[in-house]
């Protein structure tokens, strides 16, 4: 279930190419980790998934289901959930309206139940974000708005989750406790991940798979175990 | 004296409505949208001369007109969106200030051209009785502008804040692209707030037909003074723009009534205040520091 499956050519912009070409696949329940340095691909190839960097082709399959002609909003229709890197916001939404208008753009009017539901899942894995309800979402630290961020993207009940760097700018105290809510979101929803992410030594303890990216190139690709495993790929692109 | 005073200051309360029922389609146009939307003047224009047409001509009530050039303002809105603006907006500001800016005076010129640049009065009967208060009258049509305007600013308002287009439309208007990503049509919902706002515009022009001479450049100075309100309360801040209005319409019906020479005074007094607050304060009164 939620096998996702997704092909790039050419993302770039304009006249540049980034990414030559990526392929790449996850499950349901599995987390798929885009490694690489500073400018090596990532943020390009997460955007051009999601459609809003120009790609010469690309393809997005669901459960064998063909994505690909569907832009950035219907995307999360069809609950691909994007979480953009630099823990964007409703700024000036509470965090209420944050979650309750991302859950609200989906769902029938109707659907009061399921919301609340969403609501103590979301409030589960953050609890801080009970406190805030309140509280205008640009008013919160780095660290809050991201899970924030995460929170909004459950309220759509997400088959796939794509997240760029969630770690950047968080204290490594709030990594460890944001990449375990991932953990237990992926284990308990049955939802696919795929996040791009620098921080290898953070990764690693919830990824299941990972794609190393070198100046746009896929430099290797395998399983976390493979990959830790292969010393002289880890020293050589990872610096570990 | 007094008397005069507190007459001046009624009328120039019901006119700050007027006002307010102009920028209230304006604000959310542009709060939402950011489309500095100059020919907003010229819908309330239209507004008011199809309510004009529809009393002296099918002798339509007053009140069915102006919801009906509201209706009819909101179409022409979404046809000036799809045809023209959705396309504009993908380029940069400077085009969509000039592109707006050109509609403007097309619309005013072609109504210039066909209607003439005439004042025309619509003779209607007053829609409700006159008020006496503290020994001045307020004819009934203020009375109905006041209300009216007062409702329309209400409307918007609650659009914008209890409703989940609204939450949406805050939502493209803070960050269009992560809207997208949260599966909202923002190119849906900026349609959404044009056309509510050219309704409002349109509605509005109806309340113009019942005070003020129906005319082609009626707009002109509605909509420079709804710029003038939204500026002062702070953009997409609908209750700060309502107190704007009432500022701007006291400033300058005070100066008119009681300076001699003062009707060409106020409207410059007014604009003088606006420049001063910009000064001081330049998100506006009311407006908050991350509003953008």
């Amino acid at each position: 279930m939620n096998r996702f499956e997704v092909t790039i050519e050419k993302a770039g912009y304009g006249e540049l190419v980034v990414v030559p070409s990526l392929s790449l696949e996850v499950s349901g329940g599995e987390l798929l980790v885009l490694l690489g340095p500073n400018g090596a691909g990532k943020t390009t190839s997460l955007r051009a998934l999601v459609g809003t960097v120009e790609t010469a082709a690309r393809r997005l399959k669901l459960d064998g289901q063909d994505l690909s002609a569907l832009s950035a909003w219907q995307l999360a229709r069809a609950r691909i959930a994007f979480v953009p890197d630099g823990a964007r916001c409703f700024a000036n939404a509470t965090v209420e309206e944050n979650l309750r208008g991302a859950f609200e753009a989906l769902s029938p009017r109707d659907a009061h139940g399921e919301r609340r539901r969403l609501f103590e899942l979301v409030f589960e894995l953050f609890p801080i974000l009970r406190e805030r309800l309140g509280q205008l979402a640009g008013s919160m630290s780095g660290g809050q708005r991201q899970m924030l961020a995460v929170a909004r993207a459950l309220m759509i009940e997400p088959r796939v989750m794509v997240l760029d760097e969630p770690s950047a700018g968080l204290a490594p105290k709030l990594v460890e406790e944001l990449f375990e809510a991932l953990g237990r979101i992926k284990s308990t929803s049955g939802c696919a991940i795929v996040m791009a992410e620098q921080n290898f030594a953070a990764a690693m303890s919830v990824a299941d798979t990972c794609l190393v990216l070198d100046e746009g190139h896929v430099a290797l690709t395998g399983t976390m175990e493979e990959v830790t495993r292969n010393e002289k790929l880890r020293i050589a692109y990872l610096g570990l | 004296m007094t008397a005069a005073i507190i007459q001046a200051v009624l009328l120039s309360l019901t006119v700050a409505a007027l006002y307010a029922a102009v920028a209230a389609g304006l604000t959310l146009t542009v709060g939402v949208t950011r489309i500095i939307n100059f020919a907003h003047g010229e819908f309330v224009m239209l507004g008011a001369f199809l309510t004009y047409w529809l009393y002296t001509r099918f002798g339509l009530s007053p009140w069915l007109g102006m919801l009906a050039s509201g209706v009819a303002l909101g179409l022409f809105s979404m046809l000036v969106y799809r045809g023209f603006l959705a396309r504009v907006l993908k380029q940069d500001e400077h085009n969509q200030l000039l592109a707006t800016l050109g509609l403007s005076i097309l619309i005013l010129n072609i109504a210039i051209i066909l209607w003439s640049p005439d004042p025309r009065v619509m003779q209607a009967p007053a829609l409700l009785p006159s008020a006496q208060f503290a020994g001045v009258t307020i004819p009934g049509n203020n009375i109905v502008v006041a209300i009216v305007g007062l409702l329309l600013f209400l409307v918007m308002l609650g659009i914008k804040n209890h409703t989940r287009y609204g939450t949406q439309m805050r939502f493209a208007s803070d960050d269009p692209a992560l809207a997208m990503h949260a599966g909202i049509n923002v190119d849906r919902i900026f349609e959404l707030s044009f056309v509510i706002g050219g309704a409002a515009a349109g509605l509005s022009g109806g309340l113009v037909a019942l005070v003020l001479y129906v005319q082609p450049t009626v707009g002109v100075d509605l909509v420079i003074r709804a710029f003038a309100i939204i500026a002062l309360g702070g953009l997409g801040n609908i209750p700060g723009a309502l107190i704007g209005a009432a500022i701007l319409a006291l400033v300058e019906g005070l100066i008119s009534t009681f300076v001699p020479g003062g009707g060409s005074w106020g409207f410059g007094v007014a604009f003088l205040i606006l420049l001063l607050v910009l000064l001081v304060r330049p998100s506006g009164l009311f407006g908050k520091q991350v509003h953008a």
